[in-house]
């Protein structure tokens, strides 16, 4: 069939199927509309390549006393071979339509960086102009993502958040500012990042919480660890993730930079994929450790399409640092001139801050856990492992003092967290991962709206969203 | 097409890239209508040799 011929069928096509496609069309975003236009093509495919039962309907409708006459009269038309070369054409057909419908659909643009984008762009229209074969710059784009594509389906369960707290009782966190009481801290999480508006300085522990829970932003997480230093984590709070698949996980800090909600790419450590968001293979057990003293304090995981768990606050107090023996501790060049009793009395001085800062932290997120309504863990480093813990609050010593200033017109916000410590207590339950994934609350989609509208009247994005 | 589209370009994109795909798949099915008609036909004038064999082996 020549090419005009071709167009006019197409043309044909287009005026019959039109209003087939509408109703599949209608209210679709171009990804959902591209995923039923897939299976169509797939049931369109099956209807023309049923080629035995075709011969068998053929063959029962005309009965031949001499059966090897059918053998002959095959042999002489080619028949299966010509139906075989048939197949093989609508087979290509079929995988040509799939491959640029998928790419059409997203995930290129999903996942290529811009500059691979722009690049294969400019390649092909090169190619148009110096009168090469642009095609064929075309299809190797298209092998290339195709093959991504398989790669990335075929890791399903080792990519899956999910699957590997199940399985290897870890957990997937991302860490969060509290600029409510840490206002000096460096906005971190904002580095890299073009979605939020940076130069907000009122953007708090909760508006990040509403971004990653309403929205599902792709967003940079790690997976603590004991032999790292503060666990591996970035903030020592933050949420554990439930869910979500993981498209990159490094060793150590890989400067993923957010081209958008939904894109996040990895700067460092990705020579063998610098145009994409995946890592083509990935082994999350052997990125948990530490690479070693000069390492990077953490590890870091991209994640697309992350759930919440819950709430983490990081109660560990690192004995080691505290003690004045340890032969790497600053104690004794920072006091040169004290005493080891006083140099003691500082310590302790110290521990007992650090102490009070990280109960200040827990309340807060006592807090935070009740208006979000999702629970609260706790880590802590204990003999070289760190230990997951549900937290439960309960009344404490003071509680009565608590409930005479409420009485008189205090109100819970209005209590500082100092006091709040004599007011309520803690109990720490042991918990494993498995118990975090199976204790998760999904929020309703009203709480989700609301969640977004949230955002939008605070205004947190950037323009580059 | 690589460069960034919105949601109706990439739909009629879609579209654009299905009906190509049912266009090829009318013309293979066509040419496999062909030939399955062809077959019927040599298998039809195959039953009608072996009925004239028959009947004229009755007739004898």
């Amino acid at each position: 069939m020549n090419q005009e011929n071709l167009q006019q069928d197409e043309a044909d096509i287009e005026v019959k199927e039109k209003p087939k496609i509408a109703s599949v069309e209608q209210n679709k975003t171009s990804q959902e509309f591209a995923d039923e236009i897939l299976g169509k093509i797939e049931n369109d495919f099956k209807s023309v390549s049923n080629n035995r039962e075709e011969i068998e309907k053929v063959e029962n409708s005309i009965l031949l006393e001499n059966q090897s006459l059918k053998s002959e009269i095959k042999n002489e038309l080619d028949l299966d071979n010509k139906l075989g070369t048939l197949d093989t054409e609508a087979t290509t057909a079929k995988e040509e339509a799939k491959s640029t419908i998928s790419e059409i659909s997203g995930f290129s643009k999903a996942y290529h960086h811009p500059e691979y984008r722009k690049d294969i762009a400019k390649q092909i229209l090169e190619a148009r102009k110096s009168g090469e074969n642009a095609e064929e710059v075309r299809a190797k784009f298209y092998e290339k993502t195709g093959g991504e594509k398989e790669n990335l389906e075929s890791q399903e369960k080792e990519r899956s958040v999910a699957e590997i707290m199940k399985e290897k009782d870890l957990v997937v966190v991302h860490g969060m500012l509290m600029p409510e009481l840490n206002p000096h801290t460096l906005r971190g999480s904002d580095f890299n990042n073009k979605v939020l508006d940076n130069t907000r300085k009122d953007i708090g522990f909760e508006d990040t919480y509403n971004v990653v829970a309403g929205l599902s932003p792709t967003i940079s997480a790690s997976i603590p660890s004991p032999d790292r230093p503060n666990n591996g984590l970035a903030f020592r709070h933050g949420v554990i993730l439930v869910e979500g698949q993981i498209l990159s996980a490094k060793k150590e800090d890989s400067g993923s930079v957010a081209f958008g909600l939904h894109k996040r790419i990895p700067k460092y450590g990705n020579e063998d994929h610098k145009h994409s968001a995946i890592q083509p293979n990935i082994d999350i057990e052997s990125i948990v450790p530490s690479a070693g003293p000069n390492s990077s304090t953490w590890n870091e995981l991209t994640v697309e399409k992350p759930k919440i768990a819950g709430l983490f606050q990081d109660l560990s107090i690192n004995n080691e640092y505290y003690n004045i023996n340890n032969p790497e501790s600053k104690w004794k060049v920072i006091f040169p001139d004290k005493q080891e009793s006083e140099i003691l009395e500082e310590i302790e001085k110290e521990k007992a801050e650090r102490k009070e800062e990280l109960n200040r932290e827990l309340f807060k997120m006592k807090e935070y856990s009740e208006k979000l309504k999702i629970p609260l863990y706790a880590f802590k480093n204990e003999e070289g492992e760190l230990k997951k813990y549900k937290v439960e609050f309960t009344e404490g010593k003071h509680k009565d003092s608590y409930l005479k200033k409420i009485k008189y017109g205090f109100t819970d916000d209005s209590i500082p967290s100092e006091e709040k410590e004599l007011i309520w207590s803690y109990n720490l339950l042991p918990v494993t991962a498995l118990e975090i994934h199976n204790k998760q609350t999904e929020a309703s989609e009203d709480e989700q709206n609301q969640i977004t509208q949230n955002l939008k009247d605070k205004k947190v994005f950037s323009q580059n969203r | 097409m690589i460069s960034v589209m919105n949601d109706s370009t990439e739909i009629k994109k879609i579209k654009e890239g299905y009906y190509s795909f049912k266009a090829k798949l009318g013309d293979i099915f066509s040419r496999k209508k062909a030939l399955m008609k062809n077959y019927r036909s040599k298998l039809e004038e195959a039953k009608i040799k072996e009925i004239k064999e028959s009947l004229n082996n009755q007739s004898k």
